[in-house]
């Protein structure tokens, strides 16, 4: 009897040090990926835009920024996509003539008919986003 | 008592055996290639409020190369850096500069890709590195 409690409390901690490594994306099932990559009008990467959340009572829920690929991701929590909210995703360029020029802002709402399942059954929204200069490109691109 | 000891030893080593199994299969992962995801905070170093728009650059050789992968603060602080197609174990380094020069660059943190251990996710494909985060000092 002894030696059966022995093995048992050894199966546990091997299945304790087993379950220890970390489901990254498991913390995600109350979440919305937000995700896209902003461009210029030939389809290039823009670095450094702002991108905005805003819900309908015009309070900023998150901003975050583009990567050097133009690309952005934010996770938002679902219950603010609940009774048909919608989500404004606001791109300024922040950065005036740097980073490949200036652009014009744009404004795009998002709502849960904007959302799909990933292929883990995660919710995720697709935003891509072409802005357009708004000055003429005089200078060198800067890489 | 000795033979609880012995059994107890036994046991735990045939525990590690089992959870390392799978390792032991393992293809070369020097070979490896995939995706790497650097995830970190910036705070300011006075006041620890979160800092928005710093600038976070991850940077490595690869074969003399040098490859750069930047991302941004958010507005909580947060950033994640997506760096695809690197291949190998790496040696990189990742600093944290504010482009508009309030605050002074970051020391250079050293983080190593080993494509092994709890921080590899084998179905994504994903080796992730949490915790680099920085203060900045004005």
């Amino acid at each position: 009897m002894r030696f059966l409690k022995q093995i048992a409390c050894m199966i546990a901690v091997a299945a304790i040090a087993c379950g220890c490594a970390k489901d990254y994306w498991g913390e995600r099932e109350d979440l919305v990926l937000v995700e896209g990559k902003v461009t210029d009008e030939d389809g290039s990467p823009i670095e450094k835009i702002k991108v905005s959340f805003i819900d309908e009572a015009s309070v900023l829920i998150k901003s975050v920024y583009t990567s050097n690929k133009g690309e952005y991701e934010c996770l938002i929590e679902a219950d603010r996509f609940d009774d048909k909210a919608v989500i404004s995703v606001l791109f300024e360029d922040i950065d005036s003539n740097q980073n490949y020029g200036l652009f014009e802002s744009a404004n795009h709402p998002i709502s849960s008919k904007d959302m799909e399942k990933d292929e883990d059954g995660f919710m995720i929204v697709n935003l891509d986003c072409r802005l357009i200069r708004a000055t003429p490109l005089e200078n060198t691109r800067q890489f | 008592m000795k033979r609880n000891i012995i059994l107890s030893s036994f046991l735990i080593l045939l525990s590690f055996a089992f959870c390392s199994c799978s390792k032991a299969f393992d293809v070369d992962t020097s070979a490896k290639e995939g995706s790497v995801h650097i995830l970190g905070a910036v705070i300011d170093n006075e006041d620890g409020r979160p800092l928005e728009g710093i600038k976070i650059t991850f940077y490595y050789s690869d074969f003399g190369v040098e490859v750069k992968h930047s991302a941004y603060t958010s507005s909580d602080g947060s950033y994640i850096i997506k760096a695809d197609g690197v291949a190998g174990y790496i040696r990189g380094a990742v600093i944290a500069q504010d482009e508009n020069g309030i605050y002074k660059d970051s020391d250079v943190k050293v983080v190593n890709v080993t494509w092994q251990s709890e921080s590899y996710d084998e179905k994504r494909n994903i080796f992730y590195i949490n915790d680099i985060d920085f203060q900045l000092f004005k």
